[in-house]
């Protein structure tokens, strides 16, 4: 069975969460910051994390930031969920795969997850600015095709 | 010591300035009397200033929860949480490692966030005895230190209630007790400051409310200090509208900031005389009429029966008639709300039709009298010229006591109308009293109609 790291500091909102993807067939590992999220995740690398934004000790996005910094995790499909406005969190990190946001839509956050689980991160996203200075850059140079 | 604004409308009035930085504060009161609103109102209305707020739960609602049901409130703005107020559990370190851990959360987090702002919102402060526990009197004492420290003022909501003599009581800067006081059918929000260390606070109980707006405050008026005002006031007599009054008054009219009751049963024409009066305000002397029975359309209506040009007064923006009908408000809140218009219109003439209204409240019956002189007091300096309508049936029934002679005492002028003496439209005026004046005893025939 796939684990799926939740990472909430609410103890009411956590459990609910634990209930319902263990009722979805799913393993279930807690972590109330971003520190004991890391602890878990030496433990036992999940298949996915559900990480809150707002968390006393390490927040969501100096978790996300840890693990994407780290080459065993970092391809580990991250979901940040928050009652935080998105922009707000995409100023402190915005390498997630998914925002969703609080209270959470219990069928979208089971969708989001095991399509992620199911299919891998998204590829990283490409800026067409920095595309165009790469291939200036690069011309001359012969470069294998893109696939 | 630096002050801390509340921004809470009416509160800082209550403090004489706001909190004081680096204070800890107890907010106790029962669930759903306003706690948690007015410490959201004051994070997000210092957010708007830059500055951020530390918010940590116990046992209180989620965050999500909380946010969601602060949409509806005009000072939350989604863009600060996370940016300005931060919101983080303390459920789980307390859970595992007790207070101290709690202590070492909030230290950690204020260092992170820089919040100078701590709302530290689900604290169970007593035991089942009443008394506060070892443990939680050692987190106050060590938050009291951290604080101090880190140059933060902090709240503490709780729901339990100490007892006015206890250890944990004298700990910290201030206790606000809030309530929720229950009347037969009726109840009304109130605030009781206990304590403040530092300054004086304007003490007893005042009302409160909560609106989409947040919480409002109303201090009880007549324990406000005096203040002076910044406003003209004039000099000359202002004529009732009745030149028949005005003859047996002071030399035209009504002395200017005097005040006037006119007494009579139901029908007798008090609606009438006030509007007589109010259809004379001018641009230079605008007039508010506060009416507590009828609407803005009836008193329209009626005027143009009897030929009182309101209608015409009121386009020219001369007189506005507020109307303040069946609604639930508490005293101060009247008396507040009068203030503020009459400030905010320049009024010069003011009818309050009637005073059953104002004394339909919960804390009229205890208060009546000295809230009566303090509000007349506060019309007078600012030289308006007020009359209250008075109905001595319905004021015993809606003040559960029947009409104080002494009330009457309050006012400059009291004008009688009797409708046994009425012939056609004129009416006999029994003019009981008018301060400063041999006109007293004296009864004079008045046709209700301007001119």
């Amino acid at each position: 069975m796939k684990l799926i790291l939740i990472v909430e500091d609410e103890h009411g909102n956590a459990e609910v969460l634990r209930m319902i993807f263990e009722a979805l067939g799913y393993r279930v590992a807690l972590a109330s910051n971003g520190k004991d999220a890391l602890k878990q995740l030496d433990a036992e690398v999940p298949a996915a994390i559900l990480s809150d934004f707002m968390m006393p000790h390490m927040n969501g996005a100096e978790l996300g930031t840890a693990v994407r910094a780290n080459p065993k995790f970092r391809d580990i499909p991250f979901v940040m969920v928050s009652a935080t406005n998105e922009d707000v969190v995409r100023r402190s990190f915005d390498d997630y795969d998914a925002f969703i946001a609080k209270p959470p839509d219990v069928d979208q956050l089971q969708q989001t997850l095991e399509r992620l689980m199911e299919r891998g991160r998204p590829s990283p996203r490409r800026d067409p600015d920095i595309d165009e200075s790469m291939r200036h850059l690069l011309r001359g140079i012969d470069m294998p095709p893109e696939d | 010591m630096k002050r801390v604004p509340t921004t809470i409308p009416g509160l800082d009035d209550i403090l004489f300035g706001g909190l004081f930085e680096g204070g800890v504060y107890i907010l106790e009161g029962p669930p759903g009397v306003g706690k948690t609103t007015l410490a959201n109102q004051m994070a997000y209305a210092h957010a708007r200033r830059g500055v951020k707020t530390l918010y940590v739960t116990m046992l209180a609602e989620s965050h999500a929860r909380m946010l969601q049901h602060m949409e509806g409130q005009s000072f939350f703005r989604r863009q600060s949480v996370s940016a300005e107020v931060f919101y983080v559990s303390g459920y789980r370190d307390f859970e595992q490692d007790g207070l101290k851990a709690v202590i070492e959360l909030v230290r950690g987090e204020l260092a992170r966030s820089k919040a100078s702002l701590l709302i530290v919102d689900g604290l169970v402060v007593e035991n089942s005895n009443g008394s506060m526990s070892e443990g939680v009197r050692r987190f106050v004492h060590e938050l009291q230190s951290l604080v101090t420290a880190m140059t933060c003022t902090c709240l503490l909501l709780t729901s339990g209630r100490g007892s006015m003599h206890s250890a944990e009581q004298t700990m910290v800067d201030g206790i606000f007790a809030f309530e929720d006081h229950v009347s037969r059918w009726r109840s009304e929000r109130r605030l009781q400051v206990r304590k403040f260390r530092g300054s004086e606070v304007v003490r007893g109980f005042h009302t409160f409310c909560i609106t989409p707006d947040g919480l409002k405050f109303f201090p009880r008026l007549e324990s406000l200090p005096v203040q002076p005002v910044e406003r003209e006031v004039p000099e000359n007599t202002v004529s009732t509208g009745m030149p028949a009054l005005d003859r047996v008054l002071h030399a035209g009219g009504f002395l200017p900031g005097s005040n006037s009751a006119v007494v009579g049963n139901s029908g007798s024409g008090k609606t009438t005389f006030g509007l007589v009066f109010s259809a004379a305000s001018t641009l230079a002397e605008p007039g508010l009429y506060v009416a507590y029975t009828e609407s803005s359309t009836d008193l329209e209506r009626l005027g143009g029966q009897l030929g009182v040009p309101i209608g015409a007064v009121i386009e020219s923006g001369a007189l506005t008639i507020e109307s303040l009908s069946h609604q639930d408000d508490s005293l101060d809140e009247m008396g507040h709300r009068l203030l503020r218009m009459v400030d905010e219109l320049k009024v010069r003439r003011l009818v309050v039709d009637g005073l059953a209204g104002m004394a339909d409240t919960l804390a009229f019956p205890e208060r009546g009298y000295r809230f009566v002189g303090r509000l007349l007091a506060e019309f007078k300096k600012r030289g308006i010229v007020s009359l209250f309508t008075i109905d001595p049936a319905a004021l015993s029934i809606a003040a559960g006591t029947s009409l104080a002679p002494g009330v009457l005492g309050l006012f400059d002028n009291v004008l009688e109308l009797s409708d046994a003496e009425r012939d056609g439209e004129a009416r006999v005026m029994h003019v009981r009293k008018v301060r400063a004046s041999r006109a007293s005893d004296l009864r004079v025939n008045i046709a209700l109609q301007p001119g």
